[in-house]
């Protein structure tokens, strides 16, 4: 008598079932990490963005040397424009000056000599008249080349400095370049404490930014901190401004070249900006 | 596999030990499923045949005849349910005593009658077969897999003391890992619990109604015997 058990229909359900479980977890997982990845909580950083103050040295040093270079380019055309007035007037006057000796002798002619002698001498008059302005023309154009020759003279001097300043501006950052490296890892020692001692507000929004002007000893203490830029949040400003007086003093800095802290350290920029966040 | 911190990679970099206590809940979950599925058709089949079973007894059919028609079914090597081995039983032994002649009919129907109860209990061993295992299976799984968690978070921990910086990215996965080994425990645990109770009350009522069976047959059986002129 064959007795009905079923053990093999049940050992390939139940097989099938766990198969068909593990299947399913294996795809809801992969759905899990592609989700995982996409949704991950953003990590609520407070970074301070770095600010190179050689980089801002730098530029600002440009900056002055176009100003400069625009102020005498104004100025040269100044001294031009006002030579020039110059000379138009004096010829006006030497013209007016002659036609009014032109005059006189023609009334003197006049009154004295009949006209033949008074007509010869006109021609003279003109003829002299004709000389000077000859004369003058000639004056003006001596002149004029002078003035194009001190102008020449202006430009290329102009040139020489813009090279000189050029040379000194790369001289500047070769040495720049090998301190570069070292005022790097001082700004982010900087950075790291002043981000350490930052309690980012509630009330801190993206976008924001607040940038602090801070004034530092060669000991590395804080000798004053000014906001530049505020961030519109009153409460942000006094967050950052605290974040920077709290850490008082940055031994890290001290022993540093002291050339290389006025340069770079004696005053820097601190820009706070909160990033990561979700609203 | 590692850095995504998932399931497969977990189990893959989970300790031996873990790795065992996965391995064993796995295979008792396996095997707890198939008693499920097996006990289910058993159960199901065991119904339909005391069903049919009654029906026909009760048909006003003659006894004899249903009893051959067991034995020709018997004979085509085809299943008998477990009411009909009961009858077949009570009634072959009662036959048995009468045909010998000369005893007395209280001897014949208690004769009958253990017979039937030897049938009745060998029938009710066959349908609770197994049911312990899912017993065992229901108990004993979120043991083991609280086994697999309690070592899997204690080699984590100690990972943990070893490192000089702590941080939850050097506990988690072991923690996750240890996780895992609880769940397949329950995994395990809750289908077996639900089936062992739904089956066990599936049981008693089939076992029930074999032994209110065994009591109208045997008083059938005892008319028979008293009403029939006696020789």
């Amino acid at each position: 008598m064959r007795v009905f058990n079923g053990y093999p229909v049940s050992i390939i359900a139940s097989v099938l079932f766990h198969g068909l479980v593990l299947l399913a977890l294996f795809y809801f997982q992969q759905a899990n990490t592609e989700v995982i990845d996409i949704v991950r909580p953003p990590s609520v950083k407070a970074l301070l963005v770095a600010e190179n103050p050689q980089e801002k040295n730098a530029e600002l040093q440009q900056q002055r040397e176009t100003q400069r270079v625009q102020e005498q380019r104004r100025e040269e055309q100044r001294r031009q424009e006002q030579a020039r007035a110059e000379a138009a007037r004096v010829q006006e006057q030497q013209r007016q000056e002659a036609e009014q000796q032109a005059a006189q002798e023609r009334a003197v002619v006049q009154q004295r000599q009949e006209q033949e002698r008074r007509q010869a001498e006109q021609q003279r008059v003109v003829q002299e008249q004709r000389q000077r302005e000859e004369q003058q023309r000639r004056e003006a154009e001596q002149r004029r080349q002078q003035e194009l020759a001190a102008q020449q003279e202006a430009a290329r001097q102009e040139q020489a400095r813009q090279e000189q300043a050029q040379r000194e501006a790369s001289a500047a950052a070769e040495v720049a370049r090998t301190e570069a490296e070292r005022v790097m890892a001082y700004s982010a020692i900087i950075h790291d404490l002043v981000q350490q001692n930052w309690s980012r507000p509630p009330s801190a929004r993206n976008g924001m930014v607040a940038v602090l002007r801070i004034r530092m000893m060669p000991t590395g203490d804080v000798l004053e901190v000014e906001v530049v830029q505020s961030s519109g949040d009153f409460a942000f400003d006094r967050a950052a401004e605290s974040a920077v007086l709290r850490v008082r003093r940055f031994t890290e800095l001290q022993g540093m070249d002291i050339r290389m802290f006025d340069r770079n350290f004696r005053t820097l920029l601190l820009t706070f900006r909160p990033q990561d966040l979700l609203n | 596999m590692g850095e995504s911190l998932n399931v497969w990679g977990l189990i893959a970099e989970a300790t031996t030990a873990v790795q065992l206590v996965m391995l064993i809940l796995m295979a008792a979950s396996v095997t707890s499923w198939v008693m499920i599925v097996q006990r289910w058709m058993v159960l199901n089949a065991a119904e339909k045949g005391m069903f049919s079973f009654e029906k026909r007894f009760w048909s006003g059919m003659d006894l004899s005849q249903l009893f051959r028609e067991g034995s020709s079914k018997q004979k085509e090597n085809q299943a008998t349910g477990g009411m009909e081995n009961i009858f077949r039983a009570g009634f072959k032994e009662f036959m048995r005593l009468r045909q010998q002649g000369g005893i007395d009919s209280e001897v014949v129907m208690g004769g009958a009658q253990r017979a039937m109860r030897v049938a009745y209990s060998r029938e009710e061993e066959k349908l609770e077969k197994n049911l312990t295992f899912l017993a065992t299976v229901g108990s004993v799984t979120p043991y083991i897999g609280l086994f697999g968690t309690v070592i899997g978070i204690m080699n984590s921990f100690i990972s943990l003391a070893s490192q000089a910086q702590a941080s939850l990215q050097v506990v988690a996965p072991g923690i996750a890992e240890a996780l895992i080994a609880t769940a397949m425990g329950l995994f395990a645990a809750i289908p077996a619990v639900v089936a062992y109770n739904r089956y066990s009350s599936r049981v008693d009522s089939i076992t029930g109604n074999y032994s209110t069976f065994t009591e109208e047959f045997s008083s059938i059986l005892h008319r028979q015997l008293y009403s029939s002129p006696s020789k």
